[in-house]
């Protein structure tokens, strides 16, 4: 027997949960379905393509308040924040379950933990729902994610027929699972076979797309005449590395107040002018050559090295909103396409 | 527009050859039919690749900016809205009129591609104009539907369909005229409301914002050498995400192209999270058109509504 939440009770799911967690989900906002924190069930929706901003949002914060500190008769007093409750967000697509997967590496392995980041992981329930009709945009495939990979879900939503079939992955779902219980029905549905049709799907961008061997290639890419090309149509506006579900950089800044303030950890994309502009005004990345160059070789070259994969989930939000089309699709064409001068001359 | 394309490549290999220009930025192929992309030409053979249709909306002229240390000659494809953007960097003294060379295009109306992408969100194959109407062909069929509601917004009140000046026109000049008064009633309609609802409106479009700082890139009037939202110190503006900064930015941003907006919409065509800064631009030029008698507010001229001031101004400042 496998779980089944009837479409019409999906309503009541999402107000079950929230009796024991705040609730993040896709909703509709003039014109633009964005995942934020709601009250109201009625206003999530389960009918976008993808959510236009990404989950990385709820556990690596554009902004994040990381202590405040205040200074009393010669001494400074540091009050560290810290992140509490008990969240789940709710309709999060393949691509960006895997997108998790990959930002949890960076803050996890290594010598230091990052305590902010995996206090918001611990504390959240990842709702995953598969992709029915993956569109002209997505190329998951081509990172070998599916339209029904759940990897990064605690549970897992398939929509089939007149509800959705429930996977779950993890203790952490399998307690949602149990504060929705009475809503779930045990129907006599072969997981394995609806699994198997979302996993099937074509994905026409990805099934065309190859990777293979980019990473490898770009070893020997630094100095190519490709970033020249590429670069100048970027307006350096911080939109492919702000909706990207991977994308991770940040910097720290302190906002002082008399003799009180706090310490934030912002993002920041590498696509700005002052990117890495040291404190006496040196550059290292002083056009938008270096930036755009940075933004493709950690994806497809600096990440490959350190973790093995690459940080790219082929979401389609690049190809969607870059108003420039300066998009991953675009730049592994370009690596595939270009000449193998440079490497050899590496090698 | 499509039509103009054998012609541009001839004119753009032409200027490239005889070192006319050094290079040429025009538009190529996207990602689909109705996302064309700028294209910088260095060489004749790059024309091959230029590409050109109804959905090429982007203003090239703000590229200007980036190669103001340089010597080159740079040409570019403009429009009308695009030559009104170059105007407002030449009026601003950020471009030299010598270094650029100038190919107009006519044009009738850019669609956008948001609108035509709820109809056919895959597989258009191309849009054909027919008087008021337009059939969108896709691969599914065709859909006809009347042209002005698929136009971009600039275009409907545009008055430049041919470019006011260039230094070689591509094609004939084709009928001018707004299709549209430009009455400011999507201004008035919230000018109505009453505060309080005003307020929870731009509250939750503020919110939205990623401060991506992609409408300022694109803005034609945001030409500053540094940006004050780029320095670091004095910081104006916080690096952290809130409703406060983010207001500050938009207000800041707002009040700074106040007078010098050349209504182009560039800023709200990029927003990836549909923020309607044009509201915010068009409140101020609506003001400013009946507060300083200027009848046409987004047209750059020498002499700025807010960039000069008269001895004999009634107004003392205090």
């Amino acid at each position: 027997m496998t779980k089944v939440l009837p479409q019409g009770k999906l309503k009541d799911f999402l107000k079950d949960t929230m009796d024991k967690y705040s609730l993040v989900a896709p909703v509709r906002e003039d014109g633009v379905v964005v995942l934020k924190p709601t009250a109201d069930p009625e206003a999530v929706v389960t009918d976008y393509l993808n959510t236009v901003t990404s989950p990385k949002d709820f556990f690596f914060p554009q902004t994040e308040r990381m202590f405040r500190f205040q200074k009393t008769e010669g001494k400074i007093r540091v009050e560290e924040t810290t992140w509490q409750g008990k969240r789940v967000i709710f309709g999060v697509r393949p691509c960006d379950l895997g997108s998790l997967e990959l930002i949890d590496r960076v803050f996890q392995e290594g010598e230091y933990e990052e305590t902010y980041y995996l206090a918001r992981r611990e504390n959240t329930t990842v709702v995953g729902l598969a992709c029915s009709s993956p569109g002209p945009t997505c190329f998951c495939t081509t990172f070998g994610i599916t339209p029904g990979s759940p990897e990064g879900a605690d549970l897992m939503l398939y929509p089939d027929g007149e509800g959705f079939v429930v996977e779950v992955l993890t203790e952490k779902g399998e307690a949602l699972a149990q504060q929705t219980e009475t809503l779930l029905e045990d129907q006599d549905v072969d997981l394995a076979e609806v699994k198997g049709r979302f996993e099937g799907l074509k994905v026409p961008l990805g099934d065309h797309l190859s990777v293979d061997g980019v990473a490898a290639k770009l070893d020997g890419m630094f100095e190519h005449p490709v970033w020249a090309e590429l670069s100048p149509r970027c307006l350096g506006c911080g939109i492919c590395t702000y909706l990207c579900p991977t994308c991770h950089c940040f910097g720290m800044t302190d906002e002082v107040r008399g003799d009180q303030g706090v310490r934030l950890r912002c993002w920041d994309s590498c696509q700005f002018s002052d990117f890495t502009r040291m404190a006496g005004g040196h550059n290292p990345r002083p056009t938008k050559k270096e930036r755009v160059r940075q933004r493709f070789m950690h994806k497809l070259n600096y990440y490959v090295h350190r973790f093995g994969r690459y940080l790219c989930t082929g979401c389609g939000r690049c190809l969607e909103k870059c108003p420039v089309g300066l998009t991953m699709v675009h730049v592994i064409e370009k690596v595939n396409d270009s000449g193998t001068r440079e490497v050899a001359v590496n090698e | 527009m499509k039509e103009k394309l054998s012609e541009l490549k001839e004119t753009v290999a032409r200027l490239l050859k005889d070192r006319t220009v050094d290079f040429f930025i025009a538009y190529q192929a996207g990602h689909s039919q109705v996302e064309p992309i700028p294209f910088f030409l260095t060489t004749a053979e790059h024309v091959e690749n230029l590409f050109l249709n109804n959905f090429c909306a982007h203003n090239l002229s703000k590229y200007l900016l980036d190669y103001l240390a340089g010597d080159e000659v740079v040409g570019v494809l403009a429009k009308g809205c695009d030559l009104r953007a170059l105007k407002r960097l030449l009026t601003d003294h950020r471009v030299e009129r010598g270094r650029v060379f100038v190919v107009g295009l006519p044009c009738i109306g850019i669609y956008d591609r948001k609108k035509v992408q709820e109809v056919y969100p895959a597989g258009l194959v191309e849009v054909v104009e027919e008087g008021e109407e337009v059939i969108l062909r896709g691969e599914t069929g065709d859909k006809r539907v009347p042209r002005k509601e698929y136009l971009l917004p600039r275009c409907l009140t545009c008055p430049d369909h041919n470019p006011e000046f260039y230094d070689l026109l591509l094609g004939e000049k084709v009928a001018n005229g707004p299709l549209a008064e430009e009455d400011y009633s999507d201004v008035r309609a919230l000018e109505e409301w009453a505060p309080g609802e005003r307020r929870r409106y731009w509250t939750r479009q503020f919110e939205r914002c990623l401060r991506c700082y992609a409408c300022r890139n694109v803005c034609p009037a945001c030409n500053c050498r540094v940006c004050c939202f780029d320095v670091a110190e004095p910081r104006w503006l916080g690096k952290g995400t809130s409703l406060d900064e983010q207001e500050m930015f938009h207000f800041t941003r707002a009040m700074h192209v106040a007078g010098r907006c050349t209504g182009c919409g560039e800023c709200e065509r990029v927003c990836p999270v549909n923020i309607p800064l044009m509201k915010l631009n068009k409140k101020l030029a609506k003001d400013i058109g009946a507060l300083f008698h200027v009848p046409q507010a987004e047209i750059p001229t020498e002499v700025e509504p807010l960039g000069q001031f008269r001895l004999g101004d009634p107004d003392e400042f205090n």
